[in-house]
């Protein structure tokens, strides 16, 4: 009897730890910059980023809703949701993947770099791309950062020749992510 | 003397090009606070929304929902577990397990958190 509770009991934490084994955000930030030297800047920023990363196996799953880039020109947030991303038929960047030989409990203080082997879903199309990402584990947070470019061409995102000479033609991307269990 | 008119009616369009040209070019951004909502409602009945009718709900619309606080970040509240939405100003005087009315920008639903993001949120009432 008394044994048999222990069991219980033991397998109760056990799944317990499992559940939190979770660390993830709501408040994530993206920014892609595509400016080009002596033209109008090409930046936008979604600070309403969502991702969860599991701890045990290291997957990553994380979710970005196209509305919210914010640009500072009002008529190139307006293009960029019309014409290039095209978010009404598009709403959601998706990223599913995992990030290669992830271990928490084997985290050092610093910056830890990883790869990231992940397929992104943008403007109705997956890729898959292996992307350098940085951690830093503090106290109660696990703060991932990457900076990688993308190429419109592979999402199918056409940028029209009038404007071809001022958006570059690599977008880089800053991703910031302070996961939190 | 008419050839100084042509220049003058030249330089009357030209600058009438320059103004309207620079006021598309650089209108403003939406004032989502000044505009009126497309619907008044609560948080449950917004996420149930979505759910029977898709992605598109509400989306880029201008949203006006009560419901009570159940979690608070640094500058965003969520609403009865239900609709996330994000400020620009401070919230500190936001307390938990309140009622709030806010308004705000639907940018979409999170399949993650089952949650619908509002972006641009200002208090109504609370």
């Amino acid at each position: 009897m008394k044994r048999s509770l222990f069991i219980s009991i033991v397998i109760l934490c056990v799944s317990a730890s499992a559940i939190s084994q979770k660390y993830s955000t709501k408040t994530g930030e993206i920014v892609f910059e595509a400016s080009v030297p002596s033209f109008e800047e090409v930046k936008a920023k979604n600070s309403s980023v969502s991702a969860i990363l599991n701890t045990e196996t290291g997957d990553i799953a994380a979710l970005v809703l196209v509305k919210g880039f914010r640009f500072k020109v009002a008529l190139m947030e307006e293009h960029f949701n019309e014409n290039y991303i095209e978010s009404e038929k598009y709403p959601k960047a998706t990223l599913k993947g995992s990030i290669q030989d992830f271990e928490l409990s084997a985290l050092k203080d610093g910056p830890n770099h990883h790869t990231l082997i992940a397929a992104l879903t943008l403007h109705g199309k997956t890729k898959n791309l292996e992307i350098p990402i940085v951690l830093t584990a503090t106290d109660e947070k696990l703060v991932l950062t990457s900076n990688f470019a993308l190429n419109p061409d592979d999402f199918d995102i056409s940028i029209p020749n009038i404007v071809r000479s001022k958006v570059a033609k690599e977008v880089d991307v800053n991703v910031h992510l302070e996961l939190s269990n | 003397m008419r050839k100084l008119k042509i220049y003058f009616i030249l330089i009357a369009l030209a600058s009438m090009v320059g103004y309207f040209g620079y006021k598309y070019l650089y209108h403003e951004h939406r004032d989502i606070n000044a505009e009126t909502s497309v619907i008044e409602t609560t948080a449950q009945q917004l996420s149930e929304a979505y759910q029977a009718n898709g992605q598109n709900t509400f989306l880029n619309k201008t949203v006006t929902i009560t419901g009570k606080v159940t979690d608070t970040d640094a500058n965003t509240i969520t609403l009865d577990d239900s609709v996330h939405c994000t400020f620009e100003s401070d919230i500190s005087e936001i307390k938990h397990n309140t009622q709030v009315t806010i308004k705000g920008r639907c940018i979409g639903y999170d399949d993650l958190f089952e949650l619908v993001k509002i972006d641009q949120s200002t208090i109504l009432k609370q």
